[in-house]
């Protein structure tokens, strides 16, 4: 047997014995040797792929497990795996908002794709200048003409909000960057260079569909964009990156030389990595004249801009972890392990469950305020930031929360959460004794007690393990 | 009288009456996954159609690997078969017949 097989065949091993412990104790040995048996058999004769056989004892585990009980018995309400089964429900709702929501959806590819590492925009005012027009055309020209040791492309464009008429259609209003004829060179859009002198328009793909209704005819077809005449050149690709200010077409050519010298629009330049070494985390910058006085521009990556919203939910994350002891206790409570029935092993599941519940409600808190926010402003915006800033922060707070709220309501033998609260003892008899809630696991394995009025003597719920003499009480036998 | 079975589980009952008593040569001689078979398998051993026995020690430790499981037919999945077999007429000529069953 090759090394080759003979890993393969361990490895379906270990797939078999994982699956097996899905299987009721009483019945797993036989349904362990039975699928070794069969297992040796393929690895002997090598007619199929063990792993994708073994990938079988999955299924075949879960049939014996759910036979004869219904959904309700297989989880029970309360139970561990529902709490996690409704958590990645709420977690693969939100991915679905952040993939089929159009907002959501660019700004997650931007998230994904990045943007080439030397394309930046420059802007005087940090960045904020990268949200609103603050460079003028003049500046633009001038490092246009003298900045080749900075920059090794530099674009401009100014968005504008236009009317354009195409023959067949009703005119329509739309954002359009007039931009110089480099624009789309510089933004690394391949195949969508342009001619001088001739206006040219670019739509993005969301106008081409809403106003168009995806007809392919308007490609190559003459339209008037404020009267002047411009040829509808092709589409923007869609998703990744895109320009500041919601753009929906980009018109090169005629319309960019009838801009006065004093427009203000954004500069995206591509840098010269000579001229801006390595190794500060600091953005680039440069200085240049303007209004008289010198001033600073920075050179913002077009990354940082889209990488935003990671930053924005790190630093919730970190905000939220901090705030947390303000707002609620961190303590679990006292779960005596030497004495009872807490075995090791189900404090191990317990700590297990409370941080895979931990690490759900961070992705639900996650995704969805990355929906929420990027459905409701445009990606690289600082609108986006600030909604998904509110959201996260106040979300992860409540849902750590209610992680360890719900943790300490639940059994640590069985992770089901406790029920039949009753009331023990009165605030006026205190001395040396509690007053507060009971609450019972309903397999008997054991009381919760809840002070209502914390003393020296009992200062945090303490867990009572039920010994087996209390199994005839209880319908799933405490075991 | 006996009970309906999907196409599947008549398959897995017909080719283990052509003499494929293991999982995983009925597998092959059906063309079905593994968890489909094993399942299928399991509910018609709970539904009395078919049963279990294991192979003997002996014959495992001459042929050097752990012993496999095989199943049979009970009375009643025989008369379960008839009744698939006139539901699905193609089923028949669907499985060859097999001479595993002699060697065990």
């Amino acid at each position: 047997m090759s090394g080759r097989e003979a890993e393969t065949g361990a490895l379906a091993r270990f797939v078999v014995r994982m699956a097996s412990g899905m299987v009721p104790g009483s019945s797993r040995r036989e349904w362990r040797a039975e699928w070794h048996g069969e297992l040796c058999h393929v690895c002997r004769t090598r007619s199929c792929d063990p792993v994708r056989f073994a990938m079988g004892a999955f299924p075949d585990a879960l049939w014996i497990r759910a036979d004869g009980l219904s959904f309700r018995q297989l989880i029970p309400r309360g139970s561990a795996v529902r709490c996690l089964a409704a958590l990645l429900l709420l977690a693969a709702v939100g991915l679905l908002l952040c993939v089929a929501l159009p907002g959501p959806r660019r700004a997650f590819s931007a998230v994904r794709d990045g943007a080439p590492a030397n394309l930046v925009v420059i802007s005087s005012d940090g960045y904020a200048g990268t949200q609103s027009p603050s460079i003028s055309l003049a500046h633009y020209r001038e490092w246009r003409a003298n900045g080749s040791h900075l920059f090794r492309q530099v674009a401009f464009c100014r968005p504008e909000v236009r009317r354009m008429r195409l023959a067949h259609h009703p005119p329509a209003e739309i954002a359009v960057a007039v931009a110089s004829e480099n624009l789309l060179r510089v933004l690394g859009f391949s195949g969508a260079e342009s001619r001088s002198g001739e206006g040219r328009l670019f739509l993005s793909r969301s106008v081409w569909r809403t106003q168009f209704h995806a007809d392919p005819r308007v490609i190559g077809q003459a339209a008037t964009v404020d009267g002047s005449r411009v040829t509808i050149a092709g589409l923007l690709p869609e998703g990744g990156w895109h320009l500041p200010g919601q753009v929906q077409a980009v018109l090169t050519g005629d319309g960019f030389g009838s801009l006065p010298s004093t427009a203000n629009g954004y500069v995206f330049a591509r840098l010269r990595s000579a001229a801006f070494p390595k190794g500060s985390s600091a953005w680039p910058s440069f200085f240049a004249e303007g209004n008289n006085t010198l001033l600073e521009y920075e050179c913002i990556p077009f990354n940082s801009i889209f990488e935003q919203p990671i930053g924005i939910f790190l630093f919730a994350l970190l905000a939220a972890c901090i705030a947390l002891p303000a707002t609620t206790a961190l303590r679990l409570g006292d779960y005596p392990e030497d004495r009872g029935r807490v075995t090791p092993r189900a404090g191990l599941r317990r700590w297990s469950f409370l941080l895979a519940k931990l690490a759900l409600v961070v992705a639900v808190a996650g995704l969805w305020s990355f929906a929420l926010a990027y459905a409701s402003a445009a990606a690289g915006s600082s609108a986006a930031l600030y909604i998904q800033m509110g959201t996260a922060f106040p979300g992860l707070l409540c849902a750590f929360r209610w992680a360890l709220h719900d943790q300490r309501k639940r059994c640590p033998e069985c992770l089901r959460l406790l029920s039949n609260p009753a009331r023990v003892g009165q605030p006026s008899c205190n001395f040396l004794a509690w007053c507060g809630t009971e609450w019972m696991c309903q397999s008997g394995h054991g009381l919760l007690h809840i002070p209502e009025l914390p003393t020296c003597w009992f200062s945090t719920q303490r867990w009572l393990c039920l010994d087996a003499s209390w199994a005839s009480l209880f319908p799933s036998g405490g075991s | 009288m006996p009970a309906q079975l999907s196409h599947t589980a008549a398959m897995v009952l017909e080719a283990i009456q052509a003499g494929y008593i293991y999982g995983f040569t009925l597998m092959e001689v059906t063309g079905l996954p593994s968890g489909t078979v094993y399942p299928a398998m399991r509910r018609l051993e709970r539904d009395g159609l078919i049963v279990s026995k294991w192979e003997q020690q002996s014959i495992a430790d001459a042929a050097q690997r752990p012993p496999r499981k095989y199943y049979r037919l009970t009375k009643n999945g025989r008369s379960t078969l008839d009744a698939a077999r006139k539901r699905y007429p193609l089923l028949e000529r669907m499985i060859p017949r097999s001479q595993e069953m002699e060697q065990v």
